[in-house]
């Protein structure tokens, strides 16, 4: 979707009038990019219901054709994103982008994943832009860049999921070990492994504990999603130790506690529930000095 | 006003315009918004044991077979242990939680429910400008721009300056406690405000020695820009629309012309310079009311041009201004918001398309105007003249009669329609100013103004060959409306037979009198009176007719008979007979021929 300036191109011809031209074009002018603003928030804010109904079919539903047009809506937010990027306007665009993030994220498109970089590495360059004068938009700057850890997440606990877990068995459960390793493997010193993605989402979200405190609807929103992502791990890693003490594996189990930090914290919490020890690790993690 | 200062309101406004576009971009892209929770795979039987087990609830049953041999304490986890023990989980569970399925969800399993979280776009301590700072921000910006333009209206602690603080004190009145609920007014009213602040501004700029206080822009902020604001709810998208092009035609006009009335009519009372808001209220309430009523023919939108809106408006807040007890005394009990809106209903009648009226819009607007000017001026001594002739129904029937009157007489040719628009208007306005100087006459006699208007008219229509300049038929107008306002009945209701037929006095005299110095003029052109001439032979008649006019009552034809001599006289002598001479001897002839019916 292109903006379109049209109606509002200015000529003259008589020099005498020319200055008084000129100053009512700086206002026309000014009054253009307004009406172009103005429209442009009305098509986000379309965007947005549209986005907010087919993200609700497709969770309840979980079919294609809601995701199809999710996708639609996500490449049509970025290409208008781009555009506002363009008209100076990077409040809406940003506003675009996060609709196209969030999109791309939920579209389960495989091929639109490089597109989500892309709206990362734009968003990216207006957010630090307008940090710099305060004026950055907070949730769509924050979600944006969100968005691709949650795909990630996602994408790891589901390639758990397929593994047969009511059969576990040497093969499989090195599979599973892997994938766990990729989600709460603690970085060693000489960044052999990298640290895994839910430990750098603990690690983004505990660095932006401070900010959360002032925000408390994308608060409650993290604090869901970090009990939810981590008392899914905590179950899987439960389920591999479980192998393990099964089968005279207490090296591995220990090996397992040493090199994982999420499941260590978790250990040493003192709840009778998983909910309570890990709402206690999120509200420490989330804390603020 | 110079250019620098259209300018600096021009720039000002467009502040103002801004201002209200960004507060509505933002607020659209500001909205909270629908964030969809992580989603995870959904569980297998066995891991849904683990987190069965997990519940608060069902802590006890960790310990209990078949549950025990597969759990963990330590780390809070049931694992598989073999197929039998599995299965008689997975049935114990199942048997369990279907006797639980009416029991509440938690607060978390709601949200994963639902799927999601509403995310608010700011940080607490990032929140952008309230609307209600935005709005003083603009009054800041509009200041700013009149401080370039005019330093001595704005400079520190100027009556400018003053003025702009006035208006921020008054925001809270028209901003509600919740933006939301601004609704459809949320950038209009941002506008509005400034298009007054601007006004008052200029009123300053151009005579440094008004004074605008806070009462009087706390009336102005009341009394007019908030029924403007607030008469923006409850309108569908296509009313709001047509709504606000009402308002973008009136609001630059009219608000500098009410802030002008303002000043005008308060800096001279001393010690009293209170403007009641609620009377501004009445008459702006009634008038955008009557300008966006529905039926056309009583829409005065739909009638008047954009200037005669305005100037309509600013006539009703005239009086308002004047005589706020005409429209709204609270120890009374009178709200006039209806009868004020009637009349402007019944106005609109009287001048739309079906009404037959083929008047001008700028001398519907002129007859309009003079009259509501009229009427409300006197509107209190009308009232309890004869409280059955409430003044909105007496103005209503006097421009619909003076309409009338006008559209006819004009569509009927002849003499009056050489009068310019500008020139029918005052004729109009004379005869209403001079009558409404005894609002007596527009009470009891409400016919008393048309009959002076028809006679007038009839008289003018006479003057084929402009003996007489269409001013100085409006001088006679005049004179001949204070002659009504003294002798009505004589002059107007009085009837004297002229050649078998009744015709009211007046025009029994005056209009043979025209004829035959018209003739006279025609057969003679060499000896023909000049226009000095023929409006001192009608001046001195119509005076005559004020005094004793039993000799004209004993001899009708008498003035008849003196002109036929004084004519011939002239004729026979020109030599004698030039203008003064003429005048000297009509001086005292008329008054004699009146008197006593004989020439002297």
């Amino acid at each position: 979707m292109k903006l379109t300036y049209n109606s509002c191109k200015l000529t003259f011809k008589n020099r005498t009038l020319k200055y008084l031209i000129t100053l009512f074009a700086t206002f026309t002018l000014s009054a253009c990019i307004s009406t172009a603003e103005f429209t442009a928030a009305n098509d986000i804010n379309q965007m947005d219901n549209n986005l907010t109904a087919l993200l609700i079919e497709s969770s309840a539903k979980n079919n294609t054709a809601e995701k199809k047009q999710i996708a639609y809506l996500a490449a049509l937010a970025h290409e208008s994103g781009d555009a506002m990027v363009s008209a100076g306007s990077p409040k809406l665009a940003l506003a675009y982008y996060r609709i196209a993030a969030v999109g791309y994220w939920r579209d389960d498109v495989d091929a639109n994943d490089y597109q989500l970089f892309d709206v990362l590495d734009s968003s990216k360059v207006l957010c630090d832009t307008l940090k710099g004068i305060g004026k950055a938009p907070d949730r769509d700057c924050f979600i944006i860049q969100v968005t691709l850890s949650l795909e990630v997440l996602e994408e790891k606990y589901s390639e758990i999921s397929k593994v047969n877990q009511t059969d576990f068995n040497p093969s499989n459960i090195a599979d599973v070990r892997r994938l766990l390793d990729e989600l709460g493997y603690q970085a060693d010193n000489n960044n052999a492994k990298s640290a895994g993605f839910l430990v750098k989402f603990v690690t983004n979200a505990k660095s932006n504990a401070a900010f959360l405190s002032k925000h408390p609807t994308m608060k409650a929103y993290i604090e869901d999603t970090l009990l939810a992502a981590t008392k899914q791990y905590k179950m899987s890693m439960g389920e591999v130790t479980g192998y393990y003490r099964k089968n005279d594996g207490e090296s591995e189990i220990a090996n397992m506690k040493a090199t994982h930090p999420i499941y260590q914290a978790y250990l040493s919490q003192s709840g009778s529930t998983d909910v309570e020890r890990i709402k206690t690790m999120v509200a420490e993690w989330l804390s603020v000095d | 006003m110079d250019i620098l200062l259209i300018s600096a309101g021009i720039k000002a406004m467009m502040r103002a315009a801004q201002s209200g576009i960004d507060l509505s971009v933002e607020r659209k892209i500001d909205k909270p918004i629908f964030l969809p929770t992580i989603r995870l795979p959904q569980s297998t039987p066995l891991q849904q044991v683990s987190e069965f087990l997990n519940e608060f609830d069902n802590i006890a049953l960790r310990t209990q077979p078949p549950f025990a041999k597969g759990w963990h304490e330590p780390s809070l986890s049931w694992t598989y242990t073999d197929a039998a023990n599995s299965q008689a989980c997975i049935a114990k569970m199942y048997e369990l939680k279907s006797a639980n399925v009416l029991s509440d969800s938690s607060s978390e399993q709601k949200y994963m429910l639902i799927g999601g979280r509403m995310i608010e776009q700011w940080r607490y301590d990032n929140q952008p400008p309230t609307a209600w700072s935005r709005m003083a921000l603009t009054l800041v910006d509009i200041g700013a721009e009149f401080i370039a333009a005019y330093p001595s209206v704005m400079g520190a602690d100027s009556k400018g300056e003053k003025l702009v603080i006035s208006f921020a004190t008054k925001l809270d009145s028209l901003i509600p406690n919740d933006v939301e609920d601004m609704g459809k007014r949320h950038d209009f009213e941002n506008r509005v405000l400034a298009v007054f602040v601007r006004s008052s501004l200029a009123v300053l700029a151009e005579n440094t020695k008004v004074i605008i206080d806070d009462e009087q822009v706390s009336a102005i902020v009341s009394g007019v820009i908030n029924p403007i604001v607030t008469q923006m709810e409850n309108k569908d998208l296509s009313e709001v629309i047509q709504y606000r092009e009402l308002i973008n035609t009136l609001i630059g006009p009219s608000s500098i012309a009410v802030m002008r009335l303002i000043v005008d009519n308060t800096e001279g009372y001393l010690g009293d310079n209170f403007v009641d808001d609620k009377a501004l209220g009445v008459v702006t309430k009634a008038f955008l009311n009557a300008a966006t009523e529905t039926a056309q023919d009583k829409n005065i939108a739909a009638v008047f041009s954009k200037q005669g809106l305005s100037a309509l408006l600013v006539a009703g807040l005239d009086v308002a201004i004047k005589q706020p007890e005409v429209f709204f005394d609270e120890s009374k009990r009178i709200d006039n918001t209806e009868a004020m809106q009637g009349l402007l209903s019944n106005i609109a009648t009287s001048f739309s398309a079906s009404a037959s009226n083929t008047l001008d819009k700028k001398l519907s607007t002129a007859i309009a105007i003079n009259v509501i000017n009229a009427v409300g001026e006197h509107a209190n001594v009308l009232f309890k003249l004869d409280a059955n002739k409430p003044w909105d129904k007496l103005a209503a029937s006097l421009i619909h009669d003076f309409s009338a009157e006008m559209s006819t007489s004009l569509a009927n040719g002849g003499r009056i329609d050489l009068f310019n628009n500008e020139q029918q208007q005052r004729l109009s306005n004379i005869i209403l100013t001079q009558i409404s100087q005894s609002p007596s006459m527009l009470s009891i006699h409400d016919q008393t103004a048309l009959k002076v208007l028809k006679g007038s008219i009839a008289i003018i229509q006479q003057d084929n060959s402009f003996m007489l300049s269409n001013e100085e038929w409006l001088a006679f107008t005049e004179l001949l409306s204070n002659a009504a306002v003294t002798d009505f009945e004589r002059l107007f209701n009085k009837s004297i037979s002229v050649a078998g037929e009744q015709k009211a006095l007046i025009t029994a005299i005056i209009i043979p009198l025209v004829q035959r110095i018209e003739q006279f003029n025609s057969d003679s052109a060499d000896l023909a009176w000049q226009a000095s001439t023929v409006m001192h032979l009608v001046s001195t008649t119509v005076d005559g007719l004020k005094g004793d006019i039993s000799g004209l009552l004993s001899k009708p034809t008498i003035i008849n008979d003196l002109m036929d001599d004084l004519l011939q006289k002239v004729v026979d002598d020109p030599d004698k007979w030039g203008s003064d001479t003429i005048k000297e001897y009509l001086t005292d002839s008329i008054k004699s021929a009146i008197t006593q019916g004989v020439l002297s």
